[in-house]
């Protein structure tokens, strides 16, 4: 069962996803979409994590979240994303 | 009771079983390579290993098929101190004695990294402990190396792991062990075949597959042979080249180029999978990119992430607070392009592994050279950052392929243009 906060962060981040790859033939996003099959670079993928960490006040928190656990971005799927979110916002009390 | 000792032998047989079955997987795996490597060779081709001669050859083989023997037998505990056992003893065979020299930096920076000082002083002692090596190269006799040559470029690729080791293990909440630190310095595919894309420690560990999945096996397999493949093709595009007319010219330049790098990553992640390591190639079809930034991300993804996890993410975090998000992307990624992409790879390796320290340096520093270098990080850069839209990647992923071939072959023909014709010869 889905809690209110992991629905919102879920949405928040298809949502952010599924506005930047608007005009592109890029299926819809789902939890399940890999980074790098929406074609983004790096840094757009950086910004969207930047929008989402002020998104919900975390302060450098997410970016900090992120790199304690390394891996290459584009293999991460949006919801290794909203779960990295959800962990953060958690951890800080949200 | 009963039941429990019914189990025992069962729970045995099926261990011995599954052990076994990862050798004869691994052993699959070396032996298709090594046949493979010999009809190249038979065929006046180059196989897949820098060494060629009949000892490093055999030695080599032998040395693949132990570590993989030991990767399939021996319990997860103890693979990365075997693994790191048999690569130590492999660097004085294959390389000489100098090589004596990787095992020692390996301890010293593992001493480095558990040392109560700032990350930023680990950094510096760990390159300055680097630099020792190819400035005894630089005062030394010519001749104190001759036996030792090898070491210079499996030397080149541990500046940027070290940097890399150092900076994962300041991050992480679970610090790795000295056996897996130490693997990682010396990982047997340094020896035999040296790389420099940078591969995080972490994500090493991470993508440890002991058991030896068959399609890990296959991979290993798959991208070995492509190395030859490249390797063969790089060799016939060489011959052909001069004879050819400007257009193909350009366009067999650009294919050897990627034959070059494609196959040096793809020999050394090859020889990883089989040693039970499910990495990625660190190629992903670059020419099939929509843009500079995703053919950046392609073309060398191991150097893509070392630039973006090592330097952008944290500069980008810093400049953040001061700067629009915008100016901030854009002055982070240069900066981060210029240590991680620049600095520690495009200008490092070729300045360490080559027998002219300065004129390597006067090449890879040279105006035109330079100016190549600034147009390709701006285009990677300018597009996501300064000029970025809100939606970037508009219209048909073919369409934006397309159109990234046409602008990319037009600029390698203007830098054919100006190193052929008539402006600078490289």
């Amino acid at each position: 069962m889905e809690s209110v906060l992991e629905s919102s962060v879920v949405k928040a981040v298809i949502d952010r996803f599924t506005e930047l790859m608007a005009d592109t033939d890029v299926a819809s996003i789902t939890r399940q979409t890999r980074l790098r099959d929406l074609g983004l670079p790096s840094i757009q993928l950086v910004e969207v994590l930047a929008e989402l960490q002020d998104r919900f006040g975390l302060e450098d928190r997410l970016f900090t979240a992120f790199l304690s656990d390394p891996g290459p971005l584009h293999e991460r799927s949006v919801d290794d994303i909203a779960r990295l979110v959800l962990a953060t916002v958690t951890a800080h009390g949200g | 009771m009963a039941a429990n000792l019914a189990a025992a032998p069962t729970a045995t047989t099926s261990a011995l079983v599954g052990a076994w079955g990862r050798v004869l997987r691994g052993v699959f795996g070396v032996l298709v390579l090594v046949l493979a490597r010999e009809a190249f060779s038979a065929a006046g081709l180059r196989g897949m290993y820098v060494l060629t001669d009949a000892f490093a050859k055999g030695m080599s083989t032998a040395l693949v098929l132990g570590a993989v023997v030991f990767g399939a037998l021996a319990p997860v505990s103890l693979r990365a101190i075997g693994f790191s056992v048999i690569s130590a003893c492999a660097y004085p065979l294959l390389l000489g004695r100098w090589s004596v020299a990787v095992p020692l930096y390996a301890v010293v920076l593992c001493a480095l990294a558990r040392a109560r000082v700032r990350l930023r002083f680990q950094i510096a002692l760990a390159l300055l402990a680097w630099s020792v090596l190819p400035v005894c190269r630089w005062v030394l006799p010519r001749g104190s190396f001759v036996a030792s040559f090898g070491i210079f470029p499996a030397w080149a690729g541990l500046a940027y792991s070290s940097v890399y080791l150092l900076v994962e293990r300041s991050r992480l909440a679970r610090k790795p062990t000295l056996a897996e630190e130490i693997f990682y310095l010396l990982a047997l595919p340094r020896v035999l075949h040296p790389f420099f894309q940078p591969i995080s420690p972490a994500y090493l560990r991470r993508q440890e597959r002991p058991d030896l999945p068959f399609r890990v096996v296959l991979g290993g397999v798959g991208l070995g042979l492509s190395a030859m493949a490249l390797r063969a093709l790089r060799a016939w595009l060489f011959h052909l080249r001069p004879s050819l007319p400007a257009p193909l010219a350009i366009v067999t330049g650009v294919a050897s180029t990627y034959c070059i790098f494609a196959q040096t990553i793809f020999t050394s992640v090859s020889l990883f999978r089989l040693m039970g390591f499910d990495i990625a190639s660190g190629f992903r079809r670059p020419f099939l990119a929509c843009s500079f930034a995703g053919f950046f991300g392609r073309w060398n993804g191991y150097v893509r992430e070392a630039v973006m996890s090592l330097f952008y993410m944290p500069l980008y975090m810093r400049l953040r607070r001061r700067l629009s998000p915008k100016v901030a992307a854009a002055a982070a990624a240069y900066v981060a392009i210029l240590l991680g992409s620049f600095l520690l790879n495009q200008l490092l390796v070729p300045v360490s592994t080559s027998s002219s320290v300065l004129g390597a340096l006067r090449a890879k520093t040279a105006p035109l050279l330079l100016l190549e270098m600034v147009v390709y990080w701006s285009a990677i850069v300018l597009p996501g950052t300064l000029f970025a839209t809100k939606s970037p990647a508009g219209g048909a992923r073919w369409f934006q392929t397309l159109r990234f071939l046409a602008v990319y072959l037009a600029l390698q023909s203007a830098k054919w243009v100006l190193y052929h014709g008539g402006v600078t010869k490289r």
